[in-house]
């Protein structure tokens, strides 16, 4: 065989490869008029099984730029919700595919909301949602207390699929409190370390009938779930990472007066260290914070007694919160806070439930910026803060 | 001889003969009335009428002439516009230069318009190009050869080069490939250029085509050689890169810090320009989930209703919006302009709300032509529109597997062809460093003391070592009240 017919041999072969990779692309040949783009995914215990609440686009709803805000055939809402039963959850999106007459569109679904009944049979539903090759793994997987299908259907007056709006509210949320950005990757990743508690954040929907933040759902490996509501959020959030522009009111007292003080975490952080050296695990959680007084309702400037008392009055605060925190997790026997996984990257393998009796001490130290920032107003003193120097 | 220079031209009306007489000698003068100065004409007349006997009679000390032997000769010396002055019993004859053959004057450059810099623009009449050429470069290397092309109209082409400066195998490269040229006449320097190219069929310019003397003048101070056709108000330059086709004259105008974004826009521009479409029929027929959730919702909502497939609603605006950029080009200038304006707004808008098209397909469509418009090489933007449809079809039968194929196969195209032998993606494949002063970026003129690598010029240096500036050092300057 001479070079020239050698060269023409693999020049055909070559050719003949790349046609039939390029015939075969065009087998996903799939026009954006024929998709029902789905956002968000709502997840509830139904008679059947699995009942699943697609929130699908309307393309011809409100809040897009070629309608603007008429109204049309289809209505005016930006999205619309289609539910569907089985036994299964792979049945149920079957049967919810076979009310629509477009293909169902997963790749842009941005949230999975789980009502608090679904997830008492989690591992089903974890192993289809990690199955599907559609769905991404940076969805946002949220819980409610509620039926995931009327958090859906009963919000109202938004100008973009609800869905969409839940995730806006979560990451808004997060960048303050990191330990609500409760994706996927992330969720399933917690779940599978030795700890095998994943925080989610929870939403509900509010008295206005649009969805809030409710608090911080703790879900288990085995389908436990343990909601911690709002007002107890930031004690939770501080162990379970870093914190971002939070506010904080401090009790304080000083000279007979009583009130509260407040304080403007700008960013704050806590590390769980194991110490070994006496033989059983201690724990010893380092939180570090810097922050600025906010609310420095005093007639006269702080003097340095009065900081110093003040600074104290906040460690006392932090550690008295991370206490409660830990308190609660260790009475709903969630190891929320990784005790276990930090043990076990020291190499120490706890038995099940030991976490809760690792000895915890608190390091903690509050770097406080004052002065410039601190303000009064002329009704400080009627204020129910009107606490501070004298 | 007058009746037989009118024999092979008649019928003729324009042909003038006219007698003259000397002490000693008679004959005629044969010209093509409009081509010819009458009044010098005029005056050489009477001054041969007058000189007598001196010299030969038909030569005048006031005029420029050639000695033509033949018939074939005169024609061919009345066709270009010499009044031949023919003596009765002589074999041969005067051809006197006395041209005046219409021509436009010089005026601003219209294909390759800048704000700064030179503004005038080669005209129709070979002679005035080259002597605009020889304006701006008074250098005494600077080299005109003349060559005649076309077998029944001839027509002069012209090769310019510096020497010393041009590679000799390049101008040896360029005289033998024009001198090959078999071609009745000679319209225009597309003509030359189609038969000197190196591929024989590519949509991508391999000679520069310019109008501008000054951008002649820097690329022969390159090594280049330029080609200019009489007849035609654009030079050809050889050889050329694809970076070169994205440089326009104006960069070299403005402080370099101006230039660098304006080079990095016009490669952008260039791909986009390719590309834009194609990319905007993959993402919405095949790759959606590439797309941000809010704006493939905005996009689908934009495209709800529209009866079309993407790769139709495509393929049609652009077609549309070829049409209507080729119909302002061809009417004339204040309709093509009412054209335009009217094709772009009021017809892609009614187009939108018969629901038609989407308004992000017109927006796409109106961006490709103002990323296309950005090309300061008229050739590169007829590439750009032209490829533009390949990639568009492979988006829609393949989405973004497609156009990845197409494009690497259009980029191994591109590093495949040559221009008189120089690589047409020199400097950067192959990489010459030091030509990379002058590619994406244009770097300050005391940078570039160099000549261009690719081009292998003789001297390889703009000024020699001994005369170079010295490198800039900051000079520490300070205040002393």
């Amino acid at each position: 065989m001479t070079t020239r017919e050698a060269v023409g041999k693999r020049r055909r072969a070559i050719s003949a490869a790349v046609l039939c990779a390029v015939l075969v692309t065009g087998c996903d040949y799939n026009d954006i008029d024929h998709l029902y783009i789905a956002t968000g995914m709502g997840v509830d215990r139904g008679r059947q099984g699995v009942r699943l609440s697609m929130d699908l686009v309307q393309p011809g709803g409100a809040g897009n730029p070629a309608t603007g805000d008429s109204s049309n055939a289809q209505g005016n809402a930006p999205d619309r919700i289609v539910s569907a039963e089985g036994a299964t959850f792979e049945e149920a999106m079957s049967t919810l595919q076979a009310k629509l007459f477009h293909a169902l569109y997963l790749q842009h679904n941005a949230l999975v909301l789980f009502s608090e009944d679904a997830v008492r049979d989690f591992a089903p539903i974890a192993d289809a949602l990690e199955r599907n090759r559609q769905l991404r793994r940076s969805q946002l997987w949220v819980v409610t207390p509620m039926s995931a299908e009327s958090v859906f259907r009963e919000s109202t007056g938004q100008r973009e699929p609800i869905s969409l709006v839940i995730r806006d509210l979560v990451d808004e949320a997060s960048r303050r409190e990191a330990c609500l950005a409760s994706d996927e990757l992330h969720v399933v990743k917690a779940l599978l370390r030795p700890s095998g508690v994943a925080p989610l954040a929870a939403v509900d929907e509010g008295p206005d009938g649009l969805p809030e933040i409710q608090g911080l759902a703790y879900l288990r490996r085995d389908g436990k779930l343990d909601i911690v509501d709002r007002a107890q959020l930031l004690d939770n959030a501080w162990w379970l990472g870093r914190t971002l522009d939070v506010r904080e009111a401090v009790p304080w007292s000083d000279g007979g007066h009583r009130g509260v003080i407040g304080v403007h975490w700008l960013r704050t952080s806590t590390r769980r260290v194991v110490d070994t050296s006496g033989g059983s695990p201690r724990l010893r959680v380092v939180w570090r914070g810097t922050g600025e007084i906010e609310r420095w309702q005093a007639s006269e400037a702080m003097s340095a007694e009065a900081f110093t008392a003040l600074e104290r009055a906040i460690r006392e605060d932090v550690e008295h919160r991370l206490a409660r925190a830990l308190d609660h997790v260790r009475a709903v026997d969630m190891d929320a806070f990784g005790l276990a996984n930090a043990c076990s990257e020291k190499g120490i393998a706890l038995h099940p439930g030991a976490w809760k009796y690792i000895p915890v001490e608190y390091d903690i130290e509050a770097h406080l910026i004052h002065g410039q920032l601190a303000a009064t107003t002329p009704f400080a003193r009627g204020t129910e803060g009107g606490a501070g120097s004298s | 001889m007058a009746r037989q220079i009118a024999e092979r031209l008649k019928p003729c009306p324009d042909l003038r003969v006219k007698a003259w007489t000397s002490r000693r000698d008679r004959g005629v003068a044969v010209w093509l009335e409009g081509l010819v100065d009458p009044d010098r004409l005029q005056e050489a007349l009477v001054s041969l009428r007058e000189r007598g006997c001196e010299g030969q009679a038909s030569e005048n000390p006031g005029v420029p002439s050639e000695e033509v032997r033949t018939i074939t000769a005169a024609v061919r010396a009345v066709l270009d516009g010499y009044a031949v002055i023919a003596r009765d019993g002589a074999s041969g004859a005067r051809a006197w230069r006395l041209s005046a053959a219409p021509a436009r004057s010089v005026e601003r450059s219209e294909n390759e318009p800048t704000l700064h810099g030179p503004q005038e623009a080669f005209i129709e009449s070979l002679a005035v190009n080259l002597a605009m050429v020889r304006k701006r470069l008074k250098s005494p290397r600077l080299k005109i050869e003349t060559f005649t092309v076309g077998e029944t109209a001839p027509c002069d082409i012209a090769v310019l080069y510096e020497a010393g400066l041009a590679k000799p195998h390049l101008v040896r490269e360029v005289r033998r490939r024009i001198s090959q040229i078999r071609v009745d006449y000679v319209a225009d320097s597309n003509e030359v250029r189609e038969f000197i190219n190196d591929p024989r069929f590519s949509v991508f310019p391999t000679t520069e085509e310019t109008e501008r003397p000054d951008r002649v003048v820097a690329g022969l101070m390159e090594g280049r050689v330029a080609i200019i056709a009489d007849g035609s108000p654009t030079c050809l330059m050889v050889p050329v890169t694809f970076a070169m086709n994205l440089s326009s004259p104006e960069d070299y105008y403005m402080h370099y810090s101006l230039a660098l974004p304006l080079r990095l826009l016009r490669h952008l521009m260039f791909w986009s320009a390719v590309l834009l479409p194609a990319l905007y029929v993959a993402l919405v027929t095949y790759n959606q989930d590439l797309l941000p959730t809010p704006l493939l919702v905005s996009v689908a909502a934009q495209h709800a209703g529209i009866p079309f497939p993407t790769i139709i609603e495509a393929l049609g605006m652009m077609t549309a919006f070829e049409a209507l950029r080729e119909a302002g080009t061809r009417l004339p200038r204040a309709v093509g302009q009412s054209v335009s304006i009217v094709g772009t707004l009021v017809i892609g808008d009614a187009a939108v709300r018969a629901g038609l098209v989407s308004p992000g397909m017109v927006i796409i469509v109106s961006a490709t032509g103002v990323a296309s418009f950005t090309l300061p090489a008229l050739g590169l933007v007829q590439a750009a529109r032209l490829l533009q449809f390949p990639f568009v079809l492979a988006a829609g039968l393949f989405g973004l597997y497609g156009v990845l194929m197409l494009g690497m196969a259009l980029l191994g195209r591109m590093a495949s062809l040559r221009s008189f032998g120089v690589p047409y993606f020199a400097p950067i494949a192959p990489t010459f460093i030091r030509d990379m002063k002058d590619v994406i970026v244009r770097a300050p003129w005391w940078m570039m003391q160099g000549r261009p690598r690719q081009f292998e010029s003789v001297e390889r240096e703009r000024v020699p070592q001994d005369a170079a500036p010295a490198p800039k050092k900051t000079t520490w300057w300070r205040w002393r009240p």
